[in-house]
């Protein structure tokens, strides 16, 4: 066969070849937006009134609002899981704000450390309207036989993620 | 490349702060003086001969030669209570507290000068009881016995 019949058969391949040079497909790109989550202090830990020398008095949790537990609300994406960080043992520490004798506030030393912080769980629900209320409750440690007589607060943050 | 890690980033931005959050709350207690009973005179039945008739030391409202006193310190203004003994628990005993060397006392009272501790922190209480009639053969000599009072918030 000579040079040139290869030469025709060449381009008479080429013109049946339809090579394949692109091809598609489609994706979606997803993303779900849930609610953030927010806390908010609803009441505070109160020790209420104990004498010098009381022994370490503990507020329970419980479940319900009463006049000692700290509670929040959390509010945050219907039906969603959320976990709850409370503060560690040796980071919380009541105070004195006013004493009742007049006298010089005793430095922070002096103060009455609150331990142990309790919830009924560290995971929790928020339910189908995307709320949950939470109870905390702690230790407060025994008081000095001369502890200043007085009022006493302490601050203490509670986390919460999902 | 460049463009995905800037995306990356914005939405580790954004969800950041949606995934946590944080309340502060505080703790709070009141602390109030100590309760603290300190006895100023003992109940004094004095001198009585055997067979004498029971005897009442009425509890009063200022210290006297018989009543027993005592002051109580606390919290100004913070109401308290006060217990004495129930009957039938003090005696006056002398030498081996034979059945001829006891007296009992009974029928304690109390009165305070304030159900509640004064604003400088103190109030008086007077304790006054009855001892029996002694025997015709009660043992001569000193009896004593002692006797607890208590005080609550």
């Amino acid at each position: 066969m000579s040079a040139m019949k290869y030469l025709v058969l060449l381009f008479v391949a080429l013109a049946i070849y339809k090579p394949v040079k692109a091809a598609s497909a489609s994706a979606k790109c997803l993303q779900t937006v849930i609610s953030q989550i927010a806390i908010f202090k609803v009441s505070d830990l109160n020790f209420g009134e104990s004498v010098q020398g009381d022994a370490a008095k503990t507020i329970a949790p419980d479940t319900v609002e009463n006049q000692s537990n700290a509670s929040f609300i959390i509010q945050g994406e219907k039906n969603k899981s959320f976990q709850i960080l409370l503060p560690a043992d040796n980071t919380v520490r009541m105070v004195q704000v006013t004493n009742l004798n007049g006298g010089a506030k005793l430095p922070i030393v002096d103060g009455i450390p609150v331990n142990s912080f309790t919830t009924n769980s560290k995971v929790d629900l928020l339910d189908s309207q995307g709320q949950k209320t939470i109870f905390v409750g702690a230790t407060r440690s025994q008081l000095l036989p001369l502890q200043n007589i007085g009022s006493y607060e302490g601050s203490f943050t509670v986390d919460v993620i999902y | 490349m460049k463009k995905l890690v800037l995306l990356l980033a914005i939405i580790s931005m954004n969800t950041h702060s949606a995934m946590a959050a944080s309340a502060t709350a505080k703790a709070k207690q009141i602390v109030i003086a100590a309760l603290n009973i300190t006895k100023v005179s003992d109940l004094e039945f004095g001198e009585a001969p055997q067979g004498d008739v029971a005897k009442t030391v009425a509890a009063g409202t200022s210290e006297n030669t018989e009543n027993a006193s005592f002051l109580i310190s606390g919290e100004p203004g913070k109401s308290i209570s006060v217990t004495v003994p129930l009957d039938g628990v003090v005696k006056m005993v002398t030498g081996s507290a034979g059945p001829d060397e006891q007296i009992s006392v009974n029928n304690f009272s109390a009165n305070l000068t304030s159900t509640s501790i004064g604003a400088n922190g103190n109030t008086d209480l007077f304790v006054g009881a009855t001892r029996d009639a002694l025997s015709a053969t009660q043992v001569a000599g000193s009896y004593e016995g002692d006797f607890t009072v208590t005080v609550v918030y």
